[in-house]
């Protein structure tokens, strides 16, 4: 059954296990696609593992239940959902709690992303072979690339979810290009990526090439860089950096399921200065074409843009249903899933700086000694420590107000959150969202997101 | 179902081979936050992962290739929309040739992996109930200690082989997973601690001690101060081991030779000059519980033990028998479970005066191209005066093969998920930087 036509079953459902439970809803979800991988040895065409199936939750006036499964026909739904109310039968039903997750204002809404050209219009042979050109060009481009892989991918999601009041279904479409290099010299590596993720389809198949070919060449540069002397520098965050640092900082460290554990110090700042004045920080899953966007999260939270930092004061948390209920704090939309088989926790979406009015030049022309970093690899939060490790490919150094060819890698990026926040003093005029990354919660949950901003210079440790 | 998928697999003209993977799962969640039941799951789930292979000749080059293509069919899907997927994918195959290849003959297996936890499989309520129970006991021993959260998942996969050359296997396999986050202090200064385990039985796990040493990080935390930056030797231990030898176990993949990605070659050496003990690495699928155990791999070749590094020198790479045929050498079948020969030195003889101790990061996994290894230090202690001075932040760097030209290997022995070897690793001179 496809996942549009599961409307009246589930709407059906939901009613009849509330007239037991003081709230029911259901989310049922598809993801299908393809990935060609050309390779400089290799080449492949995959189709993407189709997720398809649908969750059943109950509140029993204490505890959220859900039974998933991937069998949709209307027996085994109906099947589930006697399976759901005989747990919460179990665990005990109250209507006299003071908690209630709010349905919502009455909507039924149909909506769809956007997409030019469809990727199942154009012929398999069509994309393999534009892939397998583009990777034979790539490869010319140095004799120190010795694999040089271009990677198509798209996929198409369908989600539907329903609850008293609430009859929402969307359908969602991401395009991927990564060229990823592998430069080889003496015995050493260096990989080195360029690429993008939007919402949308063919139509976004070949991103900035002069992307490419910049990463390229810092690749080659860092092939016999060495290691950086660890220290606290006047640095340089890239925008695509930037993105990950307020991915870090204070994405994670806001999303509310995390102070109903009271595991984040977040918590105690709400209103209070985190950041140096200028700073402004978003999530915004409604942010038109960009890849973590949606119409509505897994919890039936219509998108809107959430300000979190406003002039340096954190002024507002992520939340999902349960920690908003249970805090009383206003619902964002944040319930996400990483398919209908995993539970919705608070979760970013599309998460930035705002941009200032710095230009680079101006950014760089007074740091007497200090790097611009960049290449964002990977990252990693601590919400109730408010500690930070970001991973970058390289740092170029900066001397006498002058960018230097002097490159090192690999680079790591620790310290204090606030610190660093508050040692921001000029904040770059473009803002720039890099749409590769997916998000880990803790180490599982996969959801996609971005995040962006724009060149920010500040004080950070480096080694 | 899988008669149906089977037979349409079998009467298709273009398909070479084929393998059918179904899994049926059925997994059990709970989360609790502090001790109050804040969500119960269940999930019930059958997949079906179909892999074809498409041999091509092409007589102007007098060669024959070999396209795959892989898909997943769900449960109730009709013949005709089953007929649609295994002709895309022979489509899709035909696009994709590549150098010529084929699953192995079926050989049948002497023995059976070890991964189904038999408490899992039968009674997972009351599995899930036990654990439960036991995190609150150990709580209530731990009073200055609070449990912020806890995610228990157990899972029970019954998992069916076929393939086009004769296999017919099945096995279970079981997961447990246990995340676990402690707090300690007051107000603004409280700090965690987070245990995340997985293994494939519960006893694996170890419960009571693995929860002692995380209530005993989250103490630490509260008086651990920033390293000093500089030149230290360093004891990894604990989650710093799971990935430790990421950039070996890449790097002697022939996938990556044929992707000329490796630098190493069969006889070369793994580090420049070695100072300390020499690395011993073998891949072996028989290890009762690893999670990387198994009795066939992804190409139906009978599992079996590998080494690919015996006393710092590259004995050869593990290969499956794609890149075995690419390569034209011996086939090993897919890598198992990651196992390192242990040192002659205990723990106590490597943890001396001005050694760094360090068992948590917020992540550490190595560079699979370069060996550049970093990490962002959340739990640790450092040997002064002969006591052991808590630090965490600041962070570790290096490259793994500078790292294992002067390293030292503990004799005790320990089983992590995939890993088994020596619970501590000292590596000499490694930079970190803190204040």
């Amino acid at each position: 059954m496809e996942i549009k036509a599961l409307k009246g079953l589930l709407k059906e459902t939901v009613l009849q296990l509330e007239k037991e439970v003081p709230y029911a809803s259901a989310f049922a979800g598809s993801v299908t696609g393809r990935s060609i991988r050309v390779g400089t040895y290799e080449k492949s065409v995959q189709f993407q593992e189709p997720s398809k199936g649908v969750t059943l939750t109950a509140f029993t006036g204490s505890t959220f239940l859900e039974q998933s499964t991937n069998i949709l026909t209307e027996e085994s739904i109906r099947k589930s959902a006697a399976a759901l109310l005989d747990a919460c039968r179990k665990e005990g039903i109250t209507f006299q709690s003071d908690l209630t997750p709010d349905p919502g204002e009455k909507i039924e809404q149909d909506s769809q992303g956007p997409m030019e050209i469809d990727p199942y219009s154009i012929p398999l042979e069509e994309l393999v072979s534009r892939a397998q050109e583009k990777s034979g060009s790539l490869k010319t481009k140095s004799d120190k690339i010795v694999n040089m892989m271009v990677v198509y991918s798209h996929e198409h999601l369908n989600e539907l979810y329903v609850n008293r009041n609430k009859t929402l279904f969307q359908k969602l479409n991401r395009w991927m290009t990564i060229n990823y290099a592998t430069l080889q010299d003496a015995g050493k590596n260096m990989p080195v990526y360029s690429g993008d993720s939007k919402l949308g389809g063919y139509e976004l198949a070949e991103p900035d090439p002069a992307e490419f070919e910049r990463t390229l060449q810092d690749g080659l540069r860092l092939l016999h860089a060495s290691r950086i002397t660890p220290g606290t520098y006047d640095c340089i965050f890239s925008p695509e950096l930037s993105g990950m640092f307020a991915h870090e900082a204070f994405g994670h460290g806001t999303e509310t399921d995390m102070y109903l554990k009271e595991r984040a110090k977040g918590a105690h700042y709400l209103d209070k200065k985190v950041a140096a004045k200028a700073v402004q920080m978003f999530d915004n899953p409604a942010y038109e074409g960009i890849a973590g966007s949606f119409f509505f999260d897994h919890e039936g939270k219509l998108s809107e843009s959430t300000q979190i930092i406003k002039d340096g004061i954190l002024v507002s948390g992520l939340t999902d249903l349960n920690s908003a209920m249970r805090l009383k704090m206003k619902r964002t939309p944040n319930g996400r899933r990483e398919s209908y088989s995993h539970k919705a926790y608070a979760r970013m979406t599309n998460t930035y700086f705002q941009a200032g009015h710095d230009t680079l030049e101006e950014m760089i022309k007074d740091i007497k000694h200090g790097f611009l970093v960049d290449h964002p690899t990977n990252g990693m939060e601590d919400p109730k420590g408010w500690g930070i490790q970001l991973e970058a490919m390289y740092a170029r150094e900066i001397k006498d107000g002058k960018l230097t060819d002097n490159y090192f890698t690999p680079i790591i990026v620790t310290g204090y959150v606030p610190d660093l926040l508050n040692s921001i003093t000029m904040i770059g005029d473009t803002l720039k969202i890099s749409g590769l990354g997916m998000c880990g919660k803790g180490w599982k949950e996969w959801v996609k997101v971005t995040d962006g901003g724009p060149y920010l210079r500040l004080k950070a440790r480096l080694a | 179902m899988k008669k149906m998928i089977i037979s349409l697999l079998e009467a298709h003209k273009e398909i070479g081979s084929w393998n059918l993977t179904v899994n049926r799962e059925e997994r059990d969640e709970l989360y609790l936050i502090f001790d109050t039941v804040e969500q119960k799951r269940r999930i019930e789930e059958v997949l079906y992962h179909i892999e074809i292979l498409v041999h091509k000749e092409k007589e102007k080059e007098g060669k024959r290739f070999t396209g795959s293509s892989s898909f997943q069919a769900l449960p109730g899907e009709s013949e005709s929309a089953l007929q649609r997927k295994i002709d895309d994918a022979v489509t899709a195959a035909s696009l994709a040739l590549n150098p010529f290849y084929d699953y192995d003959e079926f050989v049948p297996a002497k023995e059976k992996a070890e991964i189904c936890d038999p408490l899992i499989r039968s009674d997972r309520a009351r599995a899930m109930d036990e654990m439960k129970e036991k995190i609150f006991d150990i709580m209530k021993a731990n009073p200055d200690v609070r449990l912020a959260s806890s995610e228990i998942f157990l899972t029970c996969i019954r998992q069916e082989r076929f393939n086009s050359k004769g296999l017919s296997h099945t096995s279970d396999k079981s997961e447990a997973l246990l995340e676990t986050v402690f707090l300690t202090g007051e107000g603004e200064d409280e700090v965690e601690s987070v245990l995340t385990r997985e293994e494939r039985f519960i006893k694996n796990i170890d419960l009571e001690k693995v929860m002692q040493k995380y209530i005993g990080f989250a103490r630490d935390n509260l008086t651990a101060k920033l390293p000093k930056t500089g030149k230290y030797d360093v004891i990894f231990t604990e989650e710093a081991l799971d990935n430790f030898f990421d950039f070996y176990i890449s790097q002697l993949n022939a996938s990556m030779k044929y992707n000329k990605m490796s630098v190493f070659s069969p006889g070369e050496t793994i580090a420049d000059e070695f100072s300390g003990d020499r690395l011993t690495l073998s891949f072996n699928p028989h290890i009762p519980g690893g999670y990387r155990s198994m009795d066939y791999d992804h190409y139906g070749t009978l599992a079996r033990k590998t080494e690919v590094i015996e006393n710092g020198i590259v004995k050869g790479f593990s290969a499956d028998r794609k890149y075995a045929t690419y390569l034209n050498m011996p086939c090993t079948g897919s890598p198992g479970n990651t196992e390192v020969r242990t040192g002659s030195r205990s723990f106590k003889d490597l943890e001396t005066e001005g050694t760094y101790v360090l068992s948590r990061f917020s992540t550490f996994t190595p560079n699979a191209l370069t060996g550049a290894f970093s990490g962002e230090i959340r739990n640790g202690y450092v040997v002064k005066n002969g006591k052991r001075v808590p630090v965490k932040g600041g962070s570790v760097t290096g490259m793994m093969k500078e790292a294992m030209s002067r390293v030292f290997f503990s004799s005790e022995e320990v089983l992590r998920r995939s890993y088994k070897g020596p619970e501590y690793i000292k590596v000499l001179n490694v930079d970190i930087a803190g204040e």
